[in-house]
């Protein structure tokens, strides 16, 4: 057994130290760089709403992160490295991952000798799928639910066999620990469903209804102790549809798209010759990386389909011991949902598709149903070995064994040993020497401590401006999502990103500072104070305009005196806007009607003249002189609240609040516990007709917050009272055994 | 659509020929086997249908062995 846990423990120590032993983080894709300063992203965590991107959104179901922030923003703020910290999460990941997938093999064969019990954990760890989805991809949310899969698993089938809540109870602590799998909604869904077929087929196989009344008793149990456990990100979904008009504050992918995805993916990737041996097609092909070549080599297919083989044979063999006939039916369940719209019976799923919204997380067949096929191979492999290693004399049997293992362990492995698992074909990332090693020049750390200590009240916006994606020529550069909330603690505008209102409003703001008209107009309704230009980034291979012909741009609005330059740090150049006021809250009386609010209607307003975009008319009294009188002060109490102190307030106005639109943005007076709707104003901001005259505070609240906060307790509460019921249940059994 | 024949035929076959799963599975698994073998040899179209195939025969023996069980 020793010798088990020494594999387990040192293999990936071996891997994550060749991995990082040049002392850089690692960092793409749509994870961007979290390790780099984990403080910048706790917010998120903490809050029903966040300031990045750029003019704010909500949360939601990113707080499920809130656990594992708070323990390594807690390291990094006490010294431990970024690198030392990601290393660390992962090797724990790994050895998590192998651990669980050793136990779930072992709880479905435990006569399995040993040596076929750890090459589950090395399949588990080296093979297409892992290769591919988890560690190339190389998102967090995704390696931490391939880590918990076989866990979680082993402790939800424990409990099925024993007939005993207790292992549902020890499944919800220790998923707590995971939490942070759940920031991607989709593997919330994915993992219910695998928990859901999992029960199904125990129920298949146990004609006894007693027994099959337990099993659905203990899914819904576990399933409502994991709710009330999560309470706190929860919560947030559930208030999130109470909001009128909420389907305007969510990401706008429509089911027309979904299956248009769903079509193509499926067609890709979800052919039966490659499905079968875990292949993705999409990558392994020759218009890849130049090490992948191996990988569709006919020796490897060959022996992707003898791995195959194998386990159908022993499916064959064994059909009468249940453990094949649970893992068989989870296999061919993954299969059937990996190959997409694809015959045979595609149709059927594109059907439940299109009619089953939560189905829709299956877009990439392939990617999300790789979870189930590799959860229910690994363990089927280590049997599969055993039963063909059984015909044989015990020379031969080693032979296939150690085949077996070379296979995994070398080839499969080799990708991983030697950190070409993390490259991709992207530069700098198609550099072997670079892969996914960030290091982030010191100018953005001093760029960074400059501005906070500009203040913290205002947005600064960031040149050239283009898609989500960004490649930073670095010395170790980066290929991935825009890094605003890596790099920066104010709110920054650098990239467009899909949310309602910004993904619209963010090409207007370069195409008016090239234009002719007043930017600093568009620039004081978006409350930014800086402009900054970026010149480190290859702005070709993103077909970006060139920084230095905004920097020209620049330079001749400073001739205008609308901008100066203020300061300057490496790569990047910094302008402060010269008209800008704190404009977070300003009253607004003078209303431009415009039915659809189009982003280019933002260039005839000026906030300083009290004036506000609206898609309804407004009868106000417009002398400036009214909002000249009126005197807003405010404070800020953390993102989802704000008090605002109104001072002479004679004729009715609106507030408007800079922060993006959103129904849960509410206002209530002073001793009044009534709060008060939002409507949009400026494309993008939040509005409230405030008539009350005089003197006074209003509260300006996020409301999920609240949601959030009441989750919070019943989440502490449930953690506990889970934590006193597992003490008593193992204290039971421990005297029903002395008895 | 030519699936979904196959599809019929194959439960058509089952109502009337009373085997267990075995040969169900066994079909499968050979129509696997020619499946793979026309993959390696660069015929894939022939070896998707077959693998189609085999996966019904797989789905329909899993379905008769879990029946067996109970």
């Amino acid at each position: 057994m020793y010798k088990i846990i020494f594999f387990i423990l040192i293999i990936p120590a071996i891997i994550v130290t060749i991995w990082f032993q040049d002392g850089y983080i690692l960092g793409t894709a749509e994870d961007g760089l979290p390790f780099y300063n984990l403080s910048h992203f706790k917010p998120e965590a903490d809050f029903a709403w966040m300031e990045h991107p750029g003019l704010g959104r909500s949360t939601l179901y990113l707080t499920a992160s809130k656990p594992t922030y708070i323990a390594l923003t807690w390291l990094q703020a006490n010294g431990v490295p970024g690198f030392v910290i990601q290393a660390s999460v992962l090797w724990v990941m790994f050895v998590i991952a192998g651990i669980g997938m050793y136990l779930l093999a072992w709880q479905f064969f435990p006569k399995l000798p040993k040596s076929c019990l750890i090459l589950s954990v090395f399949f588990y760890w080296f093979n297409p799928i892992s290769l591919v989805n988890v560690w190339n991809r190389f998102l967090l949310d995704y390696i931490s639910f391939y880590s918990m899969l076989p866990m979680v698993s082993f402790f939800f089938i424990r409990g099925l066999k024993t007939k005993s809540y207790l292992w549902g109870i020890v499944l919800i602590l220790f998923i707590l620990f995971y939490s942070y799998s759940f920031n991607y909604l989709a593997f919330f869904i994915l993992f219910w469903l695998i928990l859901f077929f999992w029960t199904s087929f125990f129920c298949l196989i146990n004609k006894d209804r007693l027994s099959r009344f337990f099993y659905i008793k203990y899914f819904l149990a576990t399933l409502v102790f994991f709710v009330l456990t999560n309470a706190w990100w929860i919560s947030q979904l559930i208030g999130f549809h109470f909001l009128k008009d909420f389907d305007s504050s969510i990401h706008d992918i429509t089911t027309e798209i979904n299956s248009g995805i769903f079509n193509a993916l499926s067609k890709s990737m979800g052919n039966l010759s490659d499905v079968y041996r875990l292949s993705n097609a999409s990558f392994f092909i020759k218009d890849s990386l130049s090490w992948v070549k191996l990988f569709y080599s006919f020796p490897i297919v060959f022996a992707e389909f003898i791995v195959t083989s194998v386990i159908f044979y022993s499916i064959i063999k064994g059909k009468k011991d249940t453990s094949v006939l649970v893992l068989a039916g989870v296999f061919f369940t993954g299969i059937f949902l990996a190959k997409g719209n694809n015959p045979p019976l595609g149709e059927i799923f594109d059907f439940l598709f299109k009619n089953l919204l939560f189905l829709q997380i299956f877009r990439n067949p392939f990617e999300k149903s790789g979870f189930i096929l590799l959860l229910a191979v690994a363990p089927l492999l280590s049997f599969a070995v055993f039963k063909v290693s059984e015909t044989f004399k015990s020379l031969y049997k080693k032979l296939i064994l150690a085949g077996i293992l070379i296979y995994v362990l070398l080839i499969w492995g080799y990708p991983f040993y030697t950190g070409l698992v993390l490259t991709s074909k992207f530069p700098p990332t198609d550099n072997y020497e670079i892969g996914y090693k960030v290091q982030v020049p010191k100018y953005y750390q001093q760029a960074d401590d400059w501005l906070v200590k500009q203040g913290t009240n205002f947005r600064s916006i960031g040149f050239p401006i283009e898609d989500e994606a960004v490649t930073y020529k670095w010395a170790k550069g980066y290929s991935g999502v825009e890094l605003s909330t890596a790099l920066f603690s104010n709110p920054v505008i650098l990239h467009k990103t899909g949310v309602p209102y910004f993904y619209d409003l963010v090409p207007q703001i370069q195409k008016t500072l090239l234009g002719e008209g007043e930017f600093y107009k568009l620039a004081n309704i978006l409350n930014a104070r800086f402009l900054f230009v970026r010149e480190d980034i290859d702005f070709k291979e993103r077909k970006m305009l060139d920084p230095l012909t905004i920097k020209q741009k620049l330079n001749l609005r400073e001739q205008k005196d609308e901008i100066r330059k203020v300061s300057e740090f490496g790569k990047l150049t910094f302008w402060e806007n010269l008209y800008w006021k704190d404009l977070t809250f300003y009253p607004a009386n003078s209303v431009k009607f415009s039915s659809g609010q189009k982003p280019s209607d933002l260039q005839a307003i000026d906030a300083l003249k009290g004036e506000v975009l609206s898609g309804k008319k407004y009868d106000l009294v417009t002398e400036s002189k009214i909002t000249d009188r009126l005197k807003i002060t405010y404070e800020k109490i953390n993102p989802t609240k704000y008090v605002v102190h109104l001072q002479g307030v004679t004729s009715p106005f609106i507030l408007v609040f800079s922060e993006l639109y959103n129904p849960g943005w509410k206002i209530s007076f002073e001793g009044d516990k009534k709060s008060y709707d939002n409507f949009r104003v400026n494309y993008y901001a939040n509005g409230w007709l405030i008539d009350k005259k005089g003197s006074y505070d209003l509260k300006v609240e996020f409301s999920l917050q609240q949601w959030l906060e009441i989750g919070e307790t019943i989440s502490i509460v449930s953690f506990l009272a889970m934590l006193c019921l597992l003490i008593y249940l193992l204290w039971k059994r421990k005297l029903q055994r002395r008895i | 659509m030519f699936f979904w024949l196959i599809l019929i035929f194959i439960i058509g076959i089952m109502f009337f020929i009373k085997k267990d799963s075995r040969p169900y599975l066994l079909t499968g698994f050979y129509i696997f086997i020619g499946g793979a073998i026309f993959r390696l040899i660069g015929l894939n179209e022939v070896s998707e249908n077959l693998m189609r195939i085999s996966l019904l025969f797989w789905v329909i023996g899993l379905f008769k062995a879990f029946q067996e069980f109970n």
